[in-house]
């Protein structure tokens, strides 16, 4: 008697009710991970559409921003540039992190946050104490082509939000399809293989119970054949002996008839042999 | 405008003004006694030095105006050298004019004893002089005009060489002026007679 | 008298001057460049013109940034091929057409200086036209003080210095305020040398030209400056005033408006800036910056119709630093695939 891929266990009734919480519990486990992977793809399916369209956003906004910086450079001239470059000593622009909980999964959210400056007129350092006015934070092309430059800022910052939105839903999607994998795992895990198994050592352990009522039922018919047997010969042994006895009655009393009924007992164990036929395993009963 | 220049004009002479009319009355016999009292032959060369004098003077005048631009300009464009020589030549030709009545004036005067007394000899030296002015300023003027004008073209033709025609048409009326002069001068000329053809 | 006079000493340059205005690209020739779909067919359209040795040796395929600096250096050898044959006055003209560029400089450097990095690097991001005498000392120089002791009192830019920004100035005010108050300080300058020390046909060339110059930084000015925190004295600090700008009576309601409503109520009071504001204001997709560059090249070509005077030294400048702008504007564009904005371009001579 082999359990193939089965969980090594004793067939028993405790085995079968043990394995068969077991099963309950991993199916239930199944089915709220499969719940899960299944959120994780929706969210996962939405996110890729979400990026690809940003992305799309994305490469037209980066166009837009260089075209106006290429506008702002024309009317303020080249040099543009190392003003611009030289004249910068703090980011305005700072990006912060929260987490958000997708179905148990933390996913990094990256948000552009303006940093409050205002225009100081000491080049020095009074900026950072923010009154709300966010623009502006330099004269660059005040002599000319300051709108240009104006809308340059403009375009490039917008660009900036769309690119950390993007980093934010690329990372997203970066541990999403990470966690989705892991729970696909455990789900396919789940179905294939513990799922499987349990159920094969239930069906083992069904069918060796089953074996065994099986053969209790047959040694109990067994020993009710035998019992019956022995009742019927025992019956009618007592209706020989009655019948016997009745001749013995009715006949003279005879010596020899005396001596046939002593024999009786070899002719007894003859029938056993008959009744056990060719199962030799029930020979000791 | 002419108010303001008037006013000007006699605040800046009024000194000058004032002496001529203190002078004027005592002096002015003398005056005429000065003009008889100088040479024809004077007079009369002068006037030929004037002609050629002043008439080379606005032809070289002429080519250094048309002569700077045409260099400069035909450092981009070396078509135009050649073409805008006439611009040079029409420059020149001013001189000629003024060498050409030079000479001829210069025929009028020879030496003669007593040719200097006559009436005659007042009359001619008082007509080559002034036959010497009118050569000399109008080819003075000329060149420069001319000098202007031939530099315009240079100028005109290297940026568009089918301007050239168009101004050398200007540059030839300018050129006629110093023409007029020359005409003048000569028939002021004809008459004089400064003891050359006895 | 100058036709008289002029060409003595400087006719040669001005008709060198007109030979090379020849050579500006056309409007046909900025046709073909608008027909071409890469930088590398720029590069062959500017191949027939001027260019072409200047862009030879540039690696396939060809930078804006490069073609940048190729298209300044052309300028560059222009500019010192004219002023090393000029004489004075001219050369003292020609030398203020350095003065924007030494201004830009200088302000680099100073910005620089307030930032503590090392002044040596920034040379190279120096416009070549600005260069000054004083260039070679830079590296020994570390702070803003002794920038201003030793290197700006050396430049020609020394007397505005004096005039506007003080050695305090210098770390307190904006790099953008000095920027302005020098180039004041250097256009009022040189409007008086065209007008007084000069005089003559180049005061009556330039007077318009430098007037409408003057105009458009006042403009500019007021419309970037509002919805700053710039003051509105300070703003009319930085006002030039040039005779044949704007009337005194506009540069006053500017120097008070506070939106651009006001400014427009303003310069409803001058044709020109009108006319310019009004086209501005009419064709969404052309900014007032454009119409001032429209503008200013009119009145640059216009220089070119007198003879005998300086103004077409500074046109050609002018001119041909707008072509460069027009160049590098159609090669963006064309590398950038934003083909819609090619018009933008302001055709120098039609």
């Amino acid at each position: 008697m082999s359990q193939r891929g089965g969980v090594p266990v004793v067939p028993s009734r405790m085995a079968l009710t043990q394995i068969k919480a077991r099963l309950g519990g991993a199916r239930r486990g199944h089915a709220m991970l499969k719940k899960k992977a299944d959120a994780l793809l929706v969210r996962f399916r939405g996110l890729l559409r979400q990026i690809l369209e940003l992305k799309e956003a994305c490469a037209v906004k980066l166009r837009e921003a260089l075209f106006a910086l290429t506008a702002a450079k024309y009317a303020a001239g080249e040099d543009l540039k190392h003003v611009i470059q030289e004249s910068v000593h703090r980011a305005t622009l700072r990006v912060s992190t929260t987490a958000e909980n997708v179905a148990g999964v933390q996913i990094p959210c990256f948000e552009c946050r303006q940093r409050a400056e205002t225009p100081s007129l000491a080049e020095g350092d009074t900026g950072g104490e923010g009154h709300g006015r966010a623009l502006h934070t330099t004269y660059a092309g005040l002599g000319k082509g300051g709108q240009q430059v104006a809308a340059s800022r403009e375009a490039f910052r917008a660009a900036l939000d769309a690119y950390v939105r993007l980093a934010s839903l690329q990372t997203s999607f970066i541990v999403l399809d990470e966690a989705i994998k892991i729970t696909n795992r455990r789900v396919n895990a789940l179905e294939n293989v513990v799922i499987p198994r349990f159920e094969e050592t239930l069906a083992y352990i069904v069918s060796e119970l089953d074996e065994q009522e099986r053969e209790e039922f047959f040694r109990l018919k067994l020993v009710q054949n035998r019992k019956k047997r022995e009742l019927e010969k025992r019956d009618a042994q007592a209706a020989a002996e009655r019948a016997r006895r009745a001749v013995q009655a009715f006949a003279a009393f005879d010596a020899a008839a005396f001596g046939d009924g002593c024999s009786g007992g070899s002719e007894r164990l003859g029938l056993l042999e008959q009744a056990a036929g060719h199962d030799p395993e029930l020979l000791p009963l | 405008m002419a108010i303001a220049a008037a006013s000007s004009a006699s605040s800046g002479v009024s000194a000058g003004t004032c002496l001529w009319f203190w002078f004027l009355p005592t002096c002015l016999g003398y005056y005429a006694d000065l003009f008889h009292s100088i040479n024809p032959y004077l007079f009369a060369y002068v006037g030929v030095a004037m002609a050629i004098g002043l008439s080379v003077l606005g032809a070289a005048w002429g080519i250094f105006i048309t002569g700077a631009s045409l260099v400069g300009a035909s450092v981009r464009a070396p078509r135009i050298a050649s073409k805008n020589l006439v611009s040079v030549i029409f420059c020149e030709a001013v001189a000629i004019y003024g060498i050409i009545v030079a000479i001829v004036m210069a025929t009028r005067i020879g030496y003669q004893p007593g040719a200097d007394k006559s009436a005659l000899a007042a009359y001619s030296g008082y007509a080559l002089f002034g036959a010497g002015l009118v050569v000399g300023w109008s080819n003075l003027v000329c060149g420069l005009s001319v000098g202007v004008a031939g530099s315009s073209c240079a100028l005109a033709d290297a940026q568009n060489a089918t301007l050239f025609v168009k101004i050398l048409v200007v540059e030839i009326f300018a050129s006629a002026l110093g023409l007029f002069g020359v005409i003048a001068g000569i028939l002021m000329s004809a008459k004089a007679d400064l003891g050359a053809a006895r | 008298m100058e036709m008289l006079t002029f060409n003595a000493s400087d006719g040669y340059l001005e008709a060198m001057m007109r030979g090379l205005r020849a050579s500006i690209l056309t409007a046909s020739e900025y046709n073909n460049i608008m027909q071409c779909e890469t930088t590398e067919d720029i590069r062959m359209t500017l191949n027939g013109t001027d260019y072409a040795p200047y862009l030879q040796n540039e690696p396939v395929p060809l930078q804006t940034a490069a073609l940048v600096t190729r298209l300044t250096e052309r300028i560059v050898s222009d500019f010192a091929g004219i002023r090393s044959s000029a004489y004075e006055p001219l050369a003292t003209f020609l030398d203020y057409l350095t003065y924007p560029y030494m201004i830009d400089n200088l302000v680099l450097l100073i910005t620089g200086a307030l930032r503590n990095r090392e002044l040596s690097d920034l040379i190279d991001k120096c416009h070549p036209l600005g260069m000054f005498e004083g260039m070679g000392t830079l590296s020994i120089v570390a702070t803003p003080e002794e920038l201003y002791r030793d290197v700006i009192v050396d430049t020609p830019l020394a007397s505005y210095f004096v005039d506007c920004v003080s050695i305090q100035d210098l770390s307190e005010l904006n790099i953008e305020i000095i920027r302005n108050l020098l180039y004041k300080a250097y256009l009022e300058d040189f409007a008086d040398l065209c007008a007084r020390r000069i005089g003559g046909i180049t005061a009556q060339v330039m007077a318009p030209v430098l007037g409408f110059e003057a105009g458009r930084r006042i403009v500019n000015i007021t419309l970037n400056s509002l919805g700053t925190d710039l003051t509105k004295e300070q703003r009319a600090a930085l006002f030039p005033h040039v005779p044949n700008s704007l009337d005194a009576e506009i540069v006053h309601l500017l120097a008070r408006a506070d939106d651009e409503p006001a400014v427009a109520v303003a310069l409803d009071r001058s044709p020109v800036f009108r006319a310019l504001f009004q086209r501005a204001a009419d064709h969404p997709e052309r900014s007032l910056e454009d119409e001032f560059f429209e503008h200013e090249v009119k009145l640059l070509r216009e220089a070119f119709d007198q003879q005998f005077h300086y103004g077409v030294f500074y046109a050609y400048f002018r001119l041909r630093e707008q072509e460069v702008r027009n160049l590098v504007w159609l090669a963006e564009c064309i590398a950038q695939r934003q083909r819609a904005h090619l018009g933008k371009v302001v055709n120098i001579f039609g």
